[in-house]
Formats: structure tokens, C-alpha cells, sequence
């Protein structure tokens, strides 16, 4: 554990062990004293007390903190020992795999543990994520809805959200694993917790191939009252937000109202209106919340999302993803300057390349692109039969708006 | 009183509807008063026969036999019809009355003029395929030698009946062997590639259809190279071989193209390029089943046959369509007798994209609403789409994407494109052993094709995909299989399927 993971992880034993909470950080923010990192440390607390006028319920928490330094620093050393046994990595708010979406939204963790595909996380802003929630014990209706739109959103590359929770959750975590996609699930413990304790296939599943994350300290035991606070998380980090089902009291309601106040879409899954479990999804929908009906409405939003937010981010939207495949500049290049060099699959991306610029006739992509068109026409025959572009009036179009 | 009856015969062959037929014409004269009938299911144009025989027989130099001529003409059930019968019922009546010294065998066919000049007679080609070898002479109009030379017999031609005469009288009877050999390559003058310059999917769907005998639709624009487009068609493939010549040779002559001043008749071996247009009769385009008269369909075999402005036929012509592009025959009856004329060719169909034709154009403005290019594409039914296996966009282009797409010089892509041609037919003859296709064989049997399971299930993939019905399916493993013979490899693979695909599919 390096210098830098000691301090981050003072700074979470601060805030959950001190009880510094959050009011309290944000009036330490304000005296400028903080560095642009937000360490807070035990040293940092005395110098401040000593040098700024900070107000009573400042103060006494951080004079709370310095008398408590015994249970801090033994804090600090049972969250490097369980990191160490669960290789988790601790991610800051100002690191590149930090989501992007948490950045642009106020109240989200500081810092996140996380354990599993790093990847997947930073993949999330070019790819796009769907949270998918709901009851935890659905009907059969729900849950065979839930395992169809994991399935498809995920083939489409879009990373499924959950809270590994009993139920819906769980069912789109595994449809997602089986249909090879990315899965996150952010769990209302330490990330080295299971919960529900009989999800734990599905968690040893996840952190192998999908990433487990949790703002909560290592060793965190489950605490009720988190459970909404965690579903901020699920909602934040998604574009679009998929109820399956709710019932009249539903903790899945507290996403939605995340969901929607964050700024996201949000779709709920129609059941009956004599299905006592759906009540709430159905109330959702008189609110105006939309009618899920088919994944490519979501499909097709999310990449309206991400579209978005390759606007915004511009040059540090992350065009090469962690997967080491070339990014379109490079394809770009070698298409025209060193053809034999390029796969058959970094083809068809230059072919997409091309197709999204405008709409293109077939006869001047393979002028464009200089290459034979009965290696183009397969190319492109394969796209189309894959239904990612179409032919319309003799051109050929994206038929949904790509990354 | 009875007389030894002098009978002579002579053989010649006739035409029943389409297959020909050998005929023994037999020759009595016996004293009496001067009469001459023709019996033996024979038409006007037998009977008046005598009418021309006389004087040719006196400009000839012989005589006209005098007493009852009786001129039988079997097998008796069967009707004839056409006045090639002159020149054998001549010589016939010329042995019996002994003004000529023969009593071997002797064939004759051709039709005489008054001034004792013989002619040729349509359909020859049909009828002298049927000659055995053996008869001790044989004469035909010198007109007919194009034809013997199709059917590669040996003969003597003649251009009028004093030539009889001298042969049989003084001894000079030396035939003719007839072949194809003297046939020289005739020179193709195709188009000029530039204006299907940058069109590169059409070239391909051309090459491919080409290759694989494959029907293939244009669509585009007026004035943007359909027309040329399709006659370079016929220029790729390769000459007629040596049967094909006869074939194509005998179904011209049937359908009277001889006669045509409009139409390039002659022994070639250039492949057919028969251009149908929508104010073509019906008959012209399917054939004339009264008549038995092959139409253009039947003409265009082992050729061409290009469909201009699909969209603007009758559709009782178009639906005609279906069987000849399904099974490559011209089925017709006349009289309770079926006939099937083969009709084996690549259907080149052009058309415009919809009733404005601007759809596929850059820059100008298609003005057709949905609703009205969907009636027009419309006219069109689906059995005939269903029929196409390669569907090709063309638009006008630009003098920049000429430049760009097209570095070598047209010759050398012509000549290329024959050669790929060539070799794809070379491999689909060893395949089928006979003169069969890719797009013309029976069934897209994937065994025979080397077609992975991998690849069918790709192809399966396109086709549910698409929507496309079990001949689509086999269309796109048909014109996949002719991919691979361009590219000569055993296999056919993934993206073969994949590029078939996309000149099946369409957006209407």
C-alpha cells in the first residue's frame, strides 16, 4: 500500500469512523485549506482547528475525530489488511477511472472501493450504462422481462447497473454474465461483504468478470438505512434507468426518484394493475415516468447519452478503450496508407467510421476507402445483416447514432 | 393391263413443330393423262409445289415428265408444312422419268424458283442436325451452308438445278465437309467502360451474373449507363462454343431473323444480346405458339437478354416471365403438343429507382413521394423480385469519382473481367459436367456448392434477416458459390455468403 492509498484511506476512516460528515467536509472545502485532492488528514484536522474559525458543529466533530485517533488508525489498518486480502483498489473522485458521470453530480462519494474488471468502470463513459432494478421477489413476468432487456442492452455493449440485491437485480447481473456483457454492481456494504449471503456465486462471478463496487469502507457490515443512499449510486452511474417491477413501498421507488432527479431516463416495465408487487412501478408510470417496450428505445437513448457526452467531454472522451484495440484515427490512417495491416473486424469499424459521417452509396465508400468491392460488399452485407447500418434509398445509414 | 409402277424415292427432313423429322418422298409416274398430286398431310404451300417445279424443270433444261405424277410424301400422319420439299420432289420426278442416271440414295432439300434457282428455307439448321451420314448425295441450297456448317455435315451445295445436272450426269459429285473451324473469333466492339466508370457495385453484380448465369436488376437513373452496362454484359462472357453455335443459329433462323433487314444475321460465334423493351408484343417477347415462332426469350439462349424499363411492361408479360427465369425453358403448346424452346440466359432488367428515377442521384432531388414510388415499384410483383439474385444501384457520376475509383485503362479491366469470367465458367463445367451454372442448376445443394454448415447458417442468418423465402435463401448460396469460382478457391466461406447478401437485399 503506497503513500497515497494510506492517506485516502485516513481520509474514509475520518469520515466513517470520526463521523465527520459530510456538512462538516463541505464547510473544510470552504476555508480553502483542503487541497485540490481532498486528503483530509489527522494532522490536516489539528492545523485547522488551530488556524480557522470553523462553527461549533465543525469543531466539535473534529475535535471528535482527534480524540478518537486510537480507533482511527486501527480503522486505518484493518481497511489496508482486508484490501490487501481482496485486492480492491480504492478510487479517488479525481482518478481517470473514476465514472464520469459521478463527477458531474453533487453528493456522490469521494472515494469508492471497488473490486473486479477495472475496466469496466471507465469503459462506462464511451459505452453507457443501463441500471436495471426492482423487486426482490418478482413475478415470473418481471423477472423473464429483466433477463430479456439484460440481455439485448448488454449485446449492444452497454453495461448492466445493479445492486446484486435478491430477485430482478440478480437476474440481470446473470443475464448480463451469460450474455458476455459488462455487469457493475454497487452493494450496500464493504465491497468485500456479500449481501445477500445467497448471491454469492453471483459475487464471486461479478468480481471475476464484472466490477463490485461500494463506497462504504472494506469491512463494512450491511446498515438498512444505507440502502436508498446506495441506490443514488446504481442510478447515478447510469444512463437509463429500467424498473422492472416495484411494489406500493418499494426501495426501487427511491431509485426512480434518483434516477429522475439526477437528470435520467426513466422506464418502467407495465404489469397489471391486480399485481399488488407492480403498484408502484404502475404509479411511476402515471407520473410520467416512460413505458418500457422494447430495448432499442433504450438502446438508442443511451447512445443519445453517450453522444452527449462525447460533446461535452471533447479531446478526453476515451476513443481507444482499455481493451487495446486501435483507435478509429489510427484505422483511419492505416486505411489508407497501409491496407494489409488492418482485420477484417477494424474494417468494419472504418467502414461504420464512414457511414456515419453521411450517408454514403456503396460505390463511392469503395472510392472513398479504396478497397475492392466485393470485400467492401461483405463488409457491409454484414453490417446490414447485424442490423448496424440499413440501406436507405440506395445509401447506407447508422441505424442507430454509434459511439 | 398392268404396268410395272416405277417408284423413286428421295429423303429429305421437315420440321415437326421443333423437332425434326426425316420424310421419304416418293415419286410415281405412271401413263395416263397429265396430273400431279402431292399427297400426305401436305399444306398449300407443298402442294403448290407443282406450280414451281414445272418451269424450273424447263429452265433447267429437263423436261416435265408427262403422265400421272403422284408424289407421296411419309410418314403420311404426320402434317408438313414449308416449301423446302421442291428440290427433292424435283429431283424425284427427274430420276423417275430417267432424266437422271441414280438409283443410290439421294437427299435434297430447298425450294425452287420458276427459273430453276434453289433457295433456302427457314429453319434449316433443325433439319439437317438429323442427316446420317450415309446417303450416297446429298444436296442442299447454297444458302443453308451457314447452317450445315452448324451442324458440321457433308454435303453439296447448289445454287440452281442446272447444277444437277452436271454434277450427277457428268460425274462430278464432290461434297462438301462442313465445319466451324473456318469460323474465325469474331471481334466484340463492347461499349465503352467509362460509362459504367466508378458504378463498381454494378460491375461486380455484372461480373458475378456473368459468371454464374445469375439474373441481375439495374436501377437508376435515366441516361446513367443501365443500357451500356448491360451490352458490356454479353462482351465478358465467353464465345459460343461449337453445339451453342448451332443452337443459337437454328432458334434465329426459326424465328425469322433471317428475313429482318433490322437484325445482324450471321454464323458467330458472338454470344446473343436480345434487347426487349415495353412496347414489344407479347408474342415477340414469348414466341408465337400458333406459328410455333420462338420469341426473344427463346433467341436470347445462351446469351443476354436485357429487360429495359422494367417497371413500364404489361403485367401479363411480366408474370410470363416467371417460368423461363425459373427453369430456362419457353414452354408452349399448339395443337395439344407441349414444346419447350431452352432458354437459358442471363436477365439483365434496368429500371428506374422510382417514377422520377432521381432516387439514387447526388444533388438533384428525388420528387416522388413514398406513396408514389412504393405503387411504382409496385408494378413489380413479388414472385418477379423473388427471381432476381442481384440488385445493383447506379447513379451518374461525377467526373471526381471517375478519376478516383478507375486507375487502369479500360481494355485491361475488359479483358480482365473476361479472363474471371472464363476461369469461373472453366470450374462450374467441371463441376457439372454440362452446360449448367451456378444460377441455373436445379438445386443449391450445399454438399455440391462446399458449403460449410458454418456458411449455411450464415446465409440462413441473411435470409431470416431479410425475410427472404427458401429461393432467396438458395439465390444467396447460388451467387456465394460464384464468388468463390471468381475467386477459385474450393471453399466457399463466410464473407461469400455476406457479399451475396448484399446484392440481394433491397430498401423497397
Amino acid at each position: 500500500m503506497d503513500d497515497k492509498g494510506i492517506s485516502l484511506l485516513e481520509t474514509v476512516a475520518i469520515r466513517n469512523v470520526g463521523k465527520l460528515n459530510y456538512k462538516a467536509v463541505q464547510e473544510l472545502k470552504s476555508t480553502g485549506t483542503l487541497d485540490s485532492s481532498c486528503h483530509i488528514s489527522l494532522g490536516y484536522l489539528k492545523s485547522v482547528l488551530k488556524n480557522c474559525s470553523l462553527s461549533d458543529r465543525t469543531s466539535v466533530g473534529v475535535r471528535e475525530c482527534i480524540n478518537n485517533t486510537y480507533k482511527i488508525n486501527h480503522a486505518i489498518e484493518k481497511y489496508i489488511g482486508i484490501i490487501e486480502k481482496e485486492k480492491l483498489w480504492i478510487i479517488p473522485s479525481y482518478d481517470k477511472d473514476y465514472p464520469y458521470e459521478w463527477k458531474n453530480l453533487t453528493g456522490m462519494p469521494e472515494i469508492v472501493f471497488a473490486k473486479g474488471n477495472k475496466n469496466i468502470l471507465s469503459d462506462i463513459t464511451s459505452s453507457g450504462a443501463v441500471s436495471i432494478v426492482g423487486s426482490r421477489k418478482p413475478g415470473r413476468y418481471a423477472e423473464y422481462a429483466t433477463e430479456e432487456f439484460s440481455k439485448n442492452i448488454s449485446l449492444e455493449g452497454i453495461a448492466i447497473v445493479s445492486g446484486l440485491a435478491l430477485g430482478i437485480d440478480a437476474s440481470a447481473h446473470k443475464a448480463c454474465l451469460k450474455a458476455e456483457g459488462k455487469t457493475v454492481a454497487i452493494i450496500p456494504c464493504g465491497a468485500d461483504g456479500v449481501y445477500p449471503y445467497q448471491n454469492i456465486d453471483l459475487y464471486r462471478e461479478i468480481s471475476a468478470k464484472g466490477v463490485i463496487i461500494s463506497e462504504l469502507p472494506p469491512g463494512e457490515p450491511v446498515i438498512k438505512q444505507y440502502f436508498p443512499a446506495r441506490n443514488r449510486l446504481i442510478s447515478a452511474l447510469s444512463d437509463s434507468c429500467l424498473i422492472m417491477e416495484a411494489g406500493m413501498y418499494s426501495g426501487t421507488l427511491h431509485t426512480a426518484s434518483f434516477a429522475a432527479a439526477q437528470g435520467k431516463d426513466v422506464f418502467v416495465l407495465p404489469n397489471s394493475i391486480y399485481s399488488e408487487n407492480s403498484i408502484g412501478g404502475l404509479e411511476l408510470l402515471r407520473d410520467g415516468a416512460e413505458v418500457l417496450i422494447d430495448s432499442d428505445t433504450v438502446i438508442e437513448r443511451v447512445r443519445g447519452e453517450v453522444e452527449k457526452r462525447r460533446m461535452l467531454m471533447g479531446s478526453s472522451f476515451p476513443e481507444k478503450n482499455k481493451s487495446g484495440e486501435r483507435t478509429i484515427e489510427v484505422l483511419r490512417t492505416l486505411a489508407k496508407k497501409n491496407k494489409d495491416l488492418l482485420s477484417e473486424k477494424e474494417w468494419k469499424r472504418v467502414v461504420l467510421d464512414e457511414i456515419s459521417a453521411k450517408p454514403i452509396n456503396i460505390d463511392d465508400l469503395s472510392s472513398v476507402l479504396a478497397i475492392p468491392i466485393s470485400f467492401l460488399a461483405s463488409l457491409v452485407s454484414e453490417l446490414e445483416t447485424t442490423n448496424q447500418i440499413e440501406n436507405r434509398q440506395g445509401k447506407y445509414v447508422l441505424t442507430i447514432p454509434r459511439r | 393391263m398392268s404396268s410395272k409402277v416405277n417408284v423413286v424415292k428421295v429423303h429429305t427432313s421437315f420440321l415437326d413443330g421443333m423437332a425434326p423429322q426425316l420424310a421419304l418422298i416418293e415419286v410415281s409416274i405412271t401413263p395416263g393423262l397429265p396430273t400431279f398430286d402431292v399427297i400426305g398431310l401436305c399444306d398449300s404451300s407443298i402442294r403448290e409445289s407443282r406450280g414451281r417445279i414445272g418451269p424450273a424443270l424447263v429452265a433447267s433444261g429437263f423436261n416435265m415428265p408427262k403422265g400421272h405424277i403422284t408424289v407421296s410424301i411419309t410418314p403420311a400422319y404426320m402434317k408438313k408444312t414449308g416449301t423446302s420439299f421442291d428440290l427433292p420432289i424435283a429431283i424425284g420426278m427427274l430420276i423417275a422419268s430417267r432424266q437422271l442416271p441414280i438409283d443410290s440414295s439421294v437427299y435434297a432439300s430447298g425450294e425452287i424458283g420458276l427459273d430453276g434457282s434453289v433457295h433456302g428455307t427457314p429453319s434449316a439448321t433443325l433439319r439437317l442436325k438429323l442427316i446420317p451420314d450415309d446417303y450416297s448425295f446429298v444436296f442442299i441450297p447454297e444458302d443453308e451452308i451457314d447452317a450445315a456448317k452448324c451442324v458440321e455435315i457433308k454435303a453439296m451445295p447448289i445454287d440452281h438445278l442446272t447444277r444437277i445436272k452436271e454434277l450427277l450426269v457428268e460425274g462430278n459429285y464432290q461434297p462438301v465437309s462442313f465445319n466451324l473451324d473456318s469460323l474465325s473469333s469474331s471481334v466484340i466492339d463492347v461499349p465503352d467502360f467509362s460509362c459504367v466508370k466508378g458504378q463498381s457495385k454494378a460491375i461486380r453484380g455484372l461480373l458475378i451474373a456473368a459468371s454464374g448465369l445469375h439474373n441481375i436488376m439495374l436501377l437508376g437513373s435515366p441516361g446513367c449507363g443501365k443500357t451500356m452496362a448491360g451490352k458490356i454484359m454479353s462482351g465478358i462472357m465467353p464465345p459460343l462454343t461449337g453445339p451453342e453455335i448451332g443452337d443459337v443459329y437454328s432458334i434465329m433462323e426459326a424465328a425469322g431473323l433471317k428475313d429482318d433487314p433490322e437484325e445482324d444475321f450471321s454464323l458467330s460465334d458472338r454470344r446473343p444480346f436480345r434487347y426487349i423493351y415495353p412496347g414489344m408484343s407479347k408474342g415477340r417477347i414469348l414466341g408465337n405458339p400458333s406459328k410455333l415462332m420462338p420469341g426473344e426469350l427463346a433467341i436470347a439462349n445462351h446469351g443476354v437478354l436485357f429487360a429495359d424499363e422494367i417497371f413500364e411492361y404489361k403485367k401479363d408479360i411480366l408474370e410470363a416471365l416467371r417460368i423461363p427465369l425459373e427453369d430456362h425453358v419457353v414452354r408452349m403448346s399448339k395443337d395439344g403438343r407441349n414444346y419447350a424452346f431452352p432458354a437459358s440466359f442471363v436477365f439483365v432488367a434496368a429500371g428506374n429507382p422510382c417514377k422520377c428515377g432521381m432516387l439514387y442521384e447526388e444533388g438533384k432531388r428525388c420528387t416522388c413521394t413514398p406513396q408514389v414510388r412504393k405503387n411504382y415499384l409496385n408494378r413489380l410483383s413479388g414472385p418477379i423480385k423473388d427471381r432476381i439474385d442481384i440488385y445493383a444501384e447506379m447513379r451518374s457520376i461525377s467526373s471526381e469519382n471517375m478519376i478516383s475509383s478507375v486507375t487502369v485503362s479500360d481494355s485491361v479491366i475488359n479483358e480482365d473481367m473476361k479472363q474471371m469470367v472464363k476461369a469461373a465458367w472453366d470450374i462450374q463445367r467441371s463441376r457439372y459436367n454440362d452446360a449448367v451454372f451456378n444460377g441455373t442448376c436445379i438445386n443449391a445443394d450445399a454438399d455440391l456448392f462446399r458449403a460449410s454448415s458454418e456458411v449455411v447458417s450464415h446465409a440462413a442468418a441473411i435470409s431470416e434477416d431479410e425475410g427472404f423465402s427458401a429461393r432467396g435463401f438458395g439465390k444467396i448460396l447460388r451467387v456465394g458459390r460464384t464468388i468463390a469460382d471468381l475467386d477459385g478457391r474450393e471453399d466457399m466461406c463466410k464473407a461469400d455468403v455476406y457479399e451475396a447478401g448484399i446484392y440481394r437485399k433491397r430498401d423497397w
